[in-house]
């Protein structure tokens, strides 16, 4: 008796202490909640945060960047109040504002942002290569001039406005920044001061920053909280949260309950990757083309993805990211009679049950996807393909089991997908000639590596764009892999809640409607 | 007692063992587990060095197992390389939720299941049995996520009576009392959940021991006796009826702890040991895994500990054959 009294009273205390955790945290009025499927992105610190658009969102509520993009996508001053471009000297100026201070009351100043690039040559940031810098000088307290190694096109967009600048007299002391979580590692400068993180719940909650340099904050508090993406409508409808990601079934009638819509721009690709590196057959061109006629993607588009979602693209770029896509790229329309004709002149022969055969074995590849992701995906494109004469296996693997067959080459055929294409055309050589874990790595076309690697440099937007077109041509006439189509996600909000998507994503691109001026007073 | 503690000793060297190499036998490896997915990433050869030398991924797995062994033995579980949090901290933050929710859910279903099929072993053949036995056997088909599913979906949608969504109301600004009474109200759809999948089988064992129990010679002697019908049925019949239901719940208890709950932990969005093991692995975060089994290992150790101590106070005969 008197141990299960004991038991009892341990429950007792353990829910009172699990309860009680959040007291003290509560909430008025002017508050903004937003619901998240995953919840927990990591301490949001610039390298506590776990290393997704959605931690990088939740950091860049405290830290700024020397400049930032408003809706439109345009370069808006932040940090620096002016900056200029010597192509000469290849080197950027920054003006920085003197009214600015930490969050902590110290004054803000060019030593901050020289110690930030100096700080992330010596601890390496996941997302700003700082390859490019040659040297951050300053003059005077609030000039920064940064000189670059060679030309680099994307530097604004990604570097200056993604870098989160951190004050040099906290992090000075810092060894290791990956476990850095002290009280003042979130210290920093931006229109938001976290009051309370909780890792197992998900859970984030933001005050605002009262002497923020660049506007009033219009909001007291936001808040993050996890929901589940089956469950978003109804926590919307019953006014538990403000804003969130739904799914794209229930976006017209939450529409008709007044709710105000937000479409991603369909800039996530799923592709199917092609192992055009040690399978002979799949190294072949023309038989790369051969399975893009055949695999109908309009089919995909209306059955698998139930019509939420656009067509792939033969030159992979989406014609959502509507600065650099090629809408002139000839696409492969949905044609058996070319991929059989294309398959034939590879001296392959129609054998039995339909498929074509040559010297006794049967044209026959493995199609792998990922458990529950691409399944159905893969279902219409073995159908296609059988129906054109291509034997399919499909066979589901575990998703980071399959990540794996493709990083190693361990395949035939995949379907797998990346996001990242609403931003600067740096993430097309990130996905095709780069080594990274997305990266279909060909490098077959010398013109196509040389020309990628060229754009980069080309600093008139004008010029660099047309480069841009021309390698979209050469991947569609190349075509690596196959992009299947890009999905449409869709965000719900009220009028409480005035968020909006940016155009190219937010710093490098992400696609995430929480873009921190929106909670500035206009 | 003495051979069955070194024998205990043996099974957590096993298990530290296997929970340094398993992880580690699956295909992928931490870094494109957790930084492959995204584009925007900057992973220069500097910086995987980096990271890699920061977690020791980059020395010889031998030396990564010796440090591993070291840190168990200083009370360290490592450090996460996807949370960037001591395993230890990740741990003590999520196991108050799944102790809450899977020990209650298994203390409710154990009880309920054992008193049933005591009353229904009992009553074999009648209505009263007939009724439970269906029942029972109607509701152990269904799986844990179609349970919480139905319950959400009843109570949290249409009827919306009931929160279906985490722990508690994040930030909602109430009293302690409030926030207390916020929280059993967020408990009560999952651990409802819970206890519909795991009582059948509670209920089941202890009707098939009861059934054997009560045509036993002493069921007889204690009614010649003239002791009370529910001392027969609880005090002779049911406690000889425990010892495989208490065999079962201590055998059951790992498996219910990392796969039991975690489909109700996805569907409620509740936070638990079940989600951050099933992350750590999609992550191929090693000490996570390595930590989180490890303590989901002791724990079932101790617990099959405690079962192997009780079984003599329910069946002092046990005693005999140590």
């Amino acid at each position: 008796m008197k141990k299960t009294f004991v038991l009892l009273l341990t429950f007792i205390l353990t829910i009172f202490c699990i309860s009680c955790s959040a007291a003290g945290t509560g909430e008025t009025a002017d508050i903004v909640r937003i619901g998240d499927s995953t919840g927990d992105w990591g301490f949001p610190s610039p390298y506590g945060m776990y290393s997704r658009g959605p931690g990088y969102i939740r950091m860049s509520l405290i830290f700024d960047t020397l400049i930032w993009k408003d809706k439109e996508g345009n370069v808006i001053p932040m940090l620096a109040e002016s900056y200029d471009y010597d192509e000469e000297g290849n080197t950027y100026t920054f003006k920085l504002r003197e009214d600015i201070k930490w969050h902590d009351g110290e004054p803000f100043d060019a030593s901050d942002v020289i110690f930030t690039f100096n700080y992330i040559k010596e601890h390496p940031w996941v997302w700003v290569d700082p390859g490019s810098i040659k040297s951050v000088t300053q003059d005077g307290s609030y000039v920064v001039k940064i000189a670059l190694n060679k030309k680099y096109a994307p530097f604004l967009n990604n570097i200056a406005g993604t870098l989160p600048i951190i004050p040099e007299h906290i992090w000075k002391n810092i060894r290791e920044p990956l476990s850095y979580t002290g009280d003042d590692a979130l210290t920093g400068t931006g229109p938001f001061i976290l009051k309370d993180y909780n890792n197992s719940e998900g859970s984030y909650l933001y005050e605002a920053n009262p002497g923020y340099y660049y506007g009033r904050v219009n909001i007291e508090k936001l808040v993050f909280v996890k929901v589940s993406g089956e469950t978003t409508p109804a926590m919307l409808e019953s006014g538990e949260i403000d804003a969130g990601s739904i799914p794209a079934d229930v976006a017209e009638d939450l529409k008709d309950k007044g709710f105000i819509m937000e479409e991603e721009p369909p800039v996530w690709a799923a592709k199917l990757i092609i192992n055009h590196h040690s399978n002979d057959l799949l190294k072949e061109k023309s038989f790369r083309h051969a399975l893009a006629y055949a695999i109908d993607r309009k089919q995909i588009v209306e059955i698998s993805q139930r019509g939420f979602a656009v067509e792939g693209s033969a030159g992979l770029m989406p014609p959502a990211n509507s600065l650099w896509y090629n809408e002139n790229i000839p696409q492969y329309e949905y044609s058996i009679e070319k991929t059989r004709q294309l398959i034939e002149d590879l001296g392959w022969t129609e054998g039995e049950g339909g498929y074509y055969s040559k010297d006794g074995d049967m044209l026959s590849l493995e199609l792998a996807v990922s458990q529950g992701d691409f399944e159905r995906d893969g279902q219409i494109v073995k159908e296609n393909l059988e129906k054109a004469g291509i034997k399919i296996d499909l066979v589901s693997y575990e998703s980071k089991t399959l990540d794996n067959m493709i990083e190693n080459w361990n395949f035939d055929l995949a379907i797998s997908g990346h996001g990242g294409l609403g931003g600067d055309p740096e993430s097309l050589n990130s996905v095709v000639i780069d080594g990274g874990f997305n990266s279909v790595r060909y490098y077959e076309n010398e013109e196509l590596v040389g020309l990628m690697q060229a754009q980069l440099e080309e600093m008139d937007t004008m010029l660099r764009k047309e480069m841009v077109y021309e390698i979209q041509e050469m991947y569609a006439e190349e075509l690596p892999s196959i992009t299947l189509y890009y999905p449409k996600w869709f965000w719900a909000h009220n009028e409480k809640a005035n968020i909006f998507y940016t155009e190219g994503g937010i710093s490098t691109g992400i696609p995430i409607p929480i873009n921190k001026i929106a909670f500035l007073e206009k | 007692m003495r051979k069955k503690c070194f024998s205990y000793i043996i099974a957590f060297l096993i298990i530290i063992t296997l929970n340094f190499i398993v992880p580690r036998l699956l295909p992928g490896d931490p870094l494109s587990a957790i930084y492959g997915e995204e584009v925007l990433l900057k992973l220069s050869g500097e910086t995987r060095e980096y990271i890699n030398s920061t977690y020791n991924l980059d020395r010889p797995v031998a030396i990564q197992y010796v440090l591993h062994v070291i840190s168990i033995f200083r009370g360290n579980l490592g450090y996460s390389i996807y949370y960037k949090k001591p395993v230890i901290e990740l741990v003590f933050s999520y196991i108050p939720y799944t102790i809450i929710l899977m020990g209650l859910g298994m203390l409710i279903s154990t009880a309920l299941g054992i008193v049933l099929g005591i009353e229904s072993g009992w009553r074999r053949g009648k209505r009263y049995d007939r009724f439970i036995l269906f029942m029972m056997i109607f509701f152990s088909g269904f799986p844990a996520f179609f349970m919480g599913a139905c319950f959400l979906i009843i109570f949290g949608v249409i009827l919306d009576i009931l929160p279906f969504q985490g722990a508690k109301t994040a930030y909602s600004g109430m009293a302690a009392s409030g926030i207390t009474f916020d929280f059993l109200r967020h408990l009560i759809l999952p651990l409802l959940s819970l206890v519909f999948v795991f009582t059948p089988s509670s209920y089941l064992l202890t009707r098939n021991a009861m059934i054997s129990s009560i045509k036993e010679p002493y069921i007889l002697l204690a009614k010649a006796k003239g002791l009370k019908d529910i001392r027969i049925r609880y005090g002779h019949a049911g406690r000889n009826s425990l010892i495989p239901v208490a065999t079962h719940t201590g055998v059951r208890l790992g498996t219910v702890m990392m796969t039991g709950t975690l489909f109700i932990e996805i569907i409620f969005s509740y936070p638990g040991m079940g989600t951050l093991i099933y992350n750590s692995i999609l992550n191929r975060d090693y000490p996570v895994i390595q930590g989180s089994f490890l303590f989901v290992a002791v724990l079932v150790l101790l617990i099959n500990f405690l079962m192997d101590i009780s079984y003599v106070r329910l069946d002092p005969r046990i005693e005999y054959a140590y």
